[in-house]
């Protein structure tokens, strides 16, 4: 008979996929495991674990501006970055560190994602820096203010790229988080001034999903147990990108204050009432937060689309900000393969439309009640992964250079 | 009225599934991708991609001496062919946006980001000395100006293939050389539409492909593609088709420096109208093609781009670099399409042309938040009332469209101007150029100079010199004119009508002089083959449109600024001479220290660097003594009158011109050059007003003015009442008005219900701003007042709230959708520059 030590442990990162590590792994198999052979864990796995990612227990977001001129500049720092992150993510738990842990883990699961802001492509004035501007993700562009849900300028937040550091453990974490601030994370000899670091925030996963309001996210989260979540997250030659886009993703990010002692001076009946749930017996009830956000309604919108496939992958993490006035609350990341179709019309044709599911609803009764309340927040496109140790993250942006043709 | 694109989404979001105003979901789709584009910076074909027909290849080589050999207008046929064949250039237009198709797309073509204001490419043809030659009279490839309106008639029914027969029927009975090369040269250009039509119905497949295998748009693409092969190269047999072939033959035009309008759309798709499966699918047709004409919108100036040679779009009869006001029309390529008005027949009473494909694109442009196809409806007196009411509706939606013309006024106008080369059935079918300029659909070569109003009146005051110039450089200003007497000895408002009479009637002279001098001169520089093509006359006389191949070349000589003018003539007229405030010499004085502004100091006294010395308290009285006077436009009839009057001198003097005997020998060498055996060679000048989008620049090249404005300061667009001068804020402090001028629109028809306005044979547009919450059935009841006549020439209407102008500069994001008349066309609000955001805001509200 199987031990439980022969079980496998929290599924790894895919760093072979064709989608970067870091989004949709590391992720639960579809399939239910041999070694659960009880109905009821069976179920449990079902409905859980089954074909959904199993985010790594911390992140931190690393906000940067690239500091070069030029295209070949930008391809180089591109190239070598991506080289950085794939040597972090092979590299195994120190072996000082693994004598201690009894059973060793065999991964620390480290993905380290790379986003491109807008602003690589396209500056806020307009201008071209990279002359990559005919290479842009179609709908990648800055975000747009929601007044409704959110108490920030976007503007204050645009960067370059995004990095996205997860893995089981805070110390790498951290590593690469200095190393990407004082500039030592290249080969170079002295300090590399070629990223600009402008931010970053930390976060953390807890088991059972619940954020600072104690409610779980990831109940109605995309799964692929019918491949919904490649399907909605990943960019597809049908979806007429550049051709170097396909099975990149855009990420849509904000950095949402969860107001807890306001969330539990409610009664449980507020309570319900603001989320569209009873927090009691969990019974779907009319109003609320849930209806704004995942209507599901059965028929097409006027877009002739469902609200099922409008669907985004949420990956978010807890922080607790640091500085005078701590702020908690949820770094909320999403994924999905059209930020007009998905994220961006989630926000201001539902969430943020107060006539929305119908007329006189009003605005996310979540950010309404300012229980929640957006603090920052933008746009980037993750690549496509790179194909072999000799390519590099994003290297079909300047694969060629359709400049110089004709 | 919705202000922004969020708004629009949650509009239509809120319709039921069956709402006539909720488009297909085809057509929501296209839209939302329109939207996003705008919000980038288009992407451009750069300069080396186009590059030139043969200086790439070795000097010696056989070919390049081959292409050298052959007529500039042989090398234009090729050029066309070069430019479309770089378009679909895989990697071209993978880096230059040159042929997109979207799986949702019904009609296909990418049309290009130039624009009057931006710029264009094209691929070079000249040779060097050519070149040399051609640029010693700011000519190049860049110069044909477009501006005209291309008969697409000839594409849905006859098929192009069908024109490159005739061409190369007559080509190989030239009598001449240059004959036989314009045929050649048409020819080509046919040729290369056709082919460029083919590799679009390439790259549609291509799309499908990429589709899944059940994607129902595959069905859609597969004909599309089928389409292309058949259209424009035969006659088309559907609605569809006929709106497929016209899109791409307009793509073709655009992308060969010819900016076009479309012309009178609705007659040319009447008949295929009843081949249409249905009225919806009709309707999603030509919503899609809307949204083809609107794919260049930028909605930030610093998206812009400036393509400019110094001969760009020059126009015909003009000498000098093509300096306009480019920043002004960013978003301007004269896609005009004009619907209604009466059918082209020499009936006693003229019938009415409106038919369901008029509903329709009056549909389309209030349904869909577009600046471009700016909409041209002509109304009559028997304008049907439905129609009316939906043209209120469709501008109470906020896309300052359709413009309203009158065809009494201008059907006449033109058949008057003309003395008979127009005939009746020809006046009636006139459709409206890149602006709102009236002329004989798919018959008329085209060009317009401008005359200041305001500076033929600073002549008059100051002895022949321009008041802007006034100072310590040019004394009494810049000497232009006739030295006429000077404001002291001018005795009386009639002798100063006089004087200003002569001085207009020298810029008359000018302009025609001008036209006479270098007309033709573009035929060896920059003929336009593919455009001529279109154009009633051309094929038919072996001549290319450019050199008098028309059938019509009408020429039209603006006369600008004109309540500037009217409201300084009143100033005049009743404080100088009637009540006698104060003396022409001191108004001089005041005006060429502009208002006391640069007065200089001289032993701590402020004195004017040349003229009579009035103190700067005077000045300043004087100054609110004219500001207080009342304005053109108001229904005023003292004011009004004056207006009336300059229109009529304006236009017995151009119409004197032609017949003055200092012209005669130059006029007569002209006919003869350009006349063919049957195909006599004359010119219809048709007076006209517009300034369009140029107030801001004609502004600036003005001193200051008997009403107050000072020097530099905009004036009004076309024959629109001044706007507040520009020191005075449009929303009074108090609150206490919507706007610190206000009128009533039934005023405003009174001040323009004369039968001048009959005279404009060019149109004479006034732009009205109107508030939101204006009523729509008051709307129509004024419309239909204007249909019957002698209320005007041509209406405008821009519906937006001061208040919404204000905060639209404050957030620009959350008015993005606001839009307003530029004097030509539709303009977005937030895309302007700040003089022009500026100018809008401070013209008069009107109200019913």
């Amino acid at each position: 008979m199987e031990s439980k030590a022969d079980h496998p442990q929290r599924p790894l990162p895919r760093y072979d996929a064709p989608y970067q590590p870091g989004i949709t792994d590391p992720q639960w198999p579809v399939a239910v495991p041999d070694y659960l052979t009880e109905d009821v864990d069976q179920e449990r796995y079902r409905s859980i674990q089954s074909g959904r990612v199993d985010a790594q227990e911390c992140l931190v977001a690393i906000y940067l501006n690239v500091n070069v001129t030029g295209h070949d500049a930008l391809r180089d720092l591109i190239k070598e970055l991506s080289d950085y992150a794939r040597t972090e993510m092979a590299m195994p738990p120190g072996k000082s560190e693994l004598e201690l842990w009894n059973p060793a883990p065999v991964s620390r699961r480290v993905t380290i994602t790379i986003g491109f802001g807008h602003s690589l492509f396209l500056s806020r004035q307009g201008d071209d820096r990279f002359n990559l501007r005919h290479q842009k993700p179609k709908w990648l562009k800055p975000m747009q203010r929601a007044e409704a849900i959110d108490d920030f300028d976007p503007v204050d937040d645009e960067t370059d790229l995004i990095l996205l550091v997860a893995c089981d453990d805070q110390p790498v974490n951290d590593r690469v988080l200095m190393a990407i601030k004082d500039g030592r994370w290249s080969q170079r000899n002295e300090r590399d001034d070629r990223l600009i670091f402008r931010n970053a925030l930390s976060g953390y996963q807890r088991l059972d999903y619940q954020d600072h309001l104690r409610i779980a996210d990831g109940v109605n989260n995309l799964t692929n147990i019918k491949g919904d979540m490649d399907r909605l997250v990943y960019v597809k030659p049908e979806d007429f990108e550049p051709s170097w886009c396909v099975n990149g993703t855009y990420l849509m990010w904000k950095r949402i204050e969860l107001d807890r002692p306001k969330w539990e001076s409610l009664t449980p009946a507020e309570q319900s009432r603001i989320i569209g749930r009873d927090v009691i017996n969990g019974r779907e009830i009319a109003g609320g937060h849930i209806k704004k956000v995942q209507p599901q309604r059965q028929l097409p919108d006027l877009m002739g689309m469902l609200d099922r496939d409008r669907r985004i992958l949420r990956r978010g993490y807890i922080y607790v900000g640091k500085g005078e006035k701590i702020e908690a609350g949820r770094l909320f990341l999403s994924y999905m393969k059209s930020l007009e179709a998905q994220g961006e019309w989630s926000v201001q044709m539902w969430q943020c439309n107060p006539d929305f599911p119908t007329p006189g609803y009003g605005r996310d009764p979540l950010f309404e009640s300012r229980v929640a309340q957006g603090r920052a927040g933008g746009h980037y496109f993750c690549p496509p992964n790179a194909t072999g140790d000799s390519d590099f993250i994003g290297s079909g942006l300047f694969a060629s250079n359709l400049i110089e043709s004709s | 009225m919705i202000h922004n694109d969020i708004q629009y989404w949650r509009h239509l979001q809120s319709l039921s599934h069956d709402s006539p105003d909720l488009p297909s979901p085809r057509v929501c789709r296209l839209l939302r991708r329109l939207f996003q584009r705008w919000q980038e910076k288009p992407r451009w074909l750069r300069e080396e991609q186009v590059g030139h027909l043969f200086k790439h290849l070795p000097e010696d080589s056989a070919e390049r001496r081959k292409l050298e050999a052959e007529s500039p207008a042989v090398r234009k046929g090729l050029a066309v062919r070069r430019m479309l064949e770089i378009l679909i250039d895989e990697k071209v237009a993978e880096s230059a946006g040159t042929c997109e198709v979207d799986p949702d797309e019904l009609i296909v073509g990418t049309m290009p980001p130039f624009s009057v204001g931006q710029g264009k490419e094209f691929v070079r043809y000249l040779t060097e000395e050519e070149e040399l030659k051609a640029m010693l009279s700011f000519l190049n490839e860049l110069s044909p100006m477009g501006h005209i309106v291309p008969d697409h008639g000839r594409v849905v029914k006859i098929g192009l293939r069908k024109l490159v027969a005739v061409c190369q029927e007559r080509g190989n009975v030239a009598e001449s050389v240059r004959e036989r090369d314009f045929y050649r040269s048409v020819q080509l250009s046919l040729e290369a539409v056709i082919d460029f039509a083919a590799a679009y119905a390439r790259k549609v497949t291509h799309v499908m492909h990429q589709l899944a295998a059940d994607d129902p748009r595959r069905k859609d693409l597969a004909e599309t593609a089928e389409r292309l092969l058949r259209v424009p190269a035969e006659p088309a047999q559907s609605f569809h088709d006929a709106v497929q072939a016209i899109h791409i033959m307009h793509c073709a035009l655009h992308w060969t420096v010819e900016v076009v309008p479309i012309g009178r759309l609705d007659q040319i798709l009447a008949p295929f109208y009843e081949l249409a499966p249905d009225r919806q699918k009709a309707q999603e047709i030509l919503d899609c093609f809307w949204i083809k004409l609107d794919e260049s919108v930028i909605l930030n100036f610093r998206h812009a781009e400036n393509r400019f040679t110094a001969c760009d779009g020059v126009l015909t009869g003009y000498f000098g670099a093509s300096n306009y006001d480019q920043g002004g029309l960013l978003n301007q390529w004269m896609q005009q399409v004009t619907i209604g008005g009466v059918l082209p027949d020499d009936a006693q009473t003229p019938k009415d042309a409106c038919n369901t494909v008029t509903e329709l694109c009056l549909e389309s442009s209030r349904r869909l938040p577009l600046n471009s196809p700016t909409l041209d409806l002509r109304v009559h007196a028997g304008t049907p009332q439905p129609v009316l009411d939906l043209a209120a509706r469709t501008l109470l939606s906020g896309g300052a469209h359709p413009v309203i013309l009158s065809d009494e006024c201008i059907v006449s106008a033109l058949q008057k101007n003309s003395r008979g080369i127009i005939p009746l059935a020809d006046a009636r079918d006139y459709a409206c150029d890149g602006c709102y300029e009236t002329m004989v659909a798919g018959k008329s070569e085209f060009s317009f100079g401008f005359l200041f109003a305001p500076q033929l009146i600073e002549k008059a005051l100051n002895r022949g010199a321009a008041i802007g110039g006034a100072g310590p450089v040019n004394l009494r200003g810049l000497k232009d004119s006739w030295r006429s007497p000077a404001a002291a000895e001018i005795r009386d408002w009639k002798e100063f009508c006089q004087i200003l009479e002569k001085h207009i009637r020298l810029g008359c002279h000018r302009f025609f002089h001008s036209l006479l001098t270098f007309y033709g001169n573009k035929d060896t520089v920059c003929p336009s083959p593919l455009l001529s093509a279109l154009i009633g006359g051309c094929l038919e006389s072996g001549r290319d449109l450019v050199a008098g191949g028309a059938t019509y070349h009408i020429f039209s000589p603006l006369l600008t600024g004109i309540s500037t003018a009217v409201d300084s003539l009143y100033v005049i007229k009743t404080l100088v001479y009637e009540k006698r405030a104060f003396s022409l010499e001191e108004l001089v004085t005041c005006l060429a220290t502009n208002w006391g502004v640069s007065m200089l100091d001289q032993k701590g006294v402020r004195v004017p660097a040349h003229g009579p010395y009035v103190p700067a308290d005077r000045i300043r009285e004087i100054h609110e003594l004219c500001c207080a006077q009342p304005k053109f436009g108001f229904g005023n009839a003292e004011v009004d009158e004056l207006a009336w009057q300059l229109i009529e001198v304006f236009c017995d003097q151009v119409d004197d011109v032609l017949q003055d005997p200092v012209h005669a020998q130059s006029y007569q060498a002209l006919k003869e050059t350009w006349s063919r055996p049957g195909k006599p060679f004359d010119i219809v000048l048709a007076p006209g007003v517009g300034t369009f989008e140029q107030y801001v620049l004609v502004g600036s090249l003005l001193g200051a003015s008997p009403d107050g404005r000072k020097a530099g300061d905009p004036v009004a667009s076309d024959l629109s009442p001044a706007p507040l001068h520009a020191s005075e804020s449009p929303i009074p402090a108090d609150a206490t008005a919507r706007h610190l001028r206000t009128g009533q629109i039934t005023q405003a028809f009174a001040s323009f219900g004369h039968s001048c306005m009959e005279r404009l044979g060019d149109g004479g547009a006034v732009d009205y701003n109107i508030p939101e919450d204006f009523d729509p059935q008051a709307l129509a009841r004024l419309l239909g007042e204007f249909a019957k006549g002698n209320k005007g020439s041509v209406a405008t209407f821009t519906v937006a709230d001061p208040e919404t102008f204000r905060k639209a500069q404050d957030s620009p994001e959350d008015y993005n959708l606001v839009r307003v008349r530029m004097g030509g066309w539709t303009e977005f609000f937030v895309t302007l520059f700040p003089a022009h955001q500026a100018q809008h805001s401070r013209r008069p509200l009107y109200t019913s």
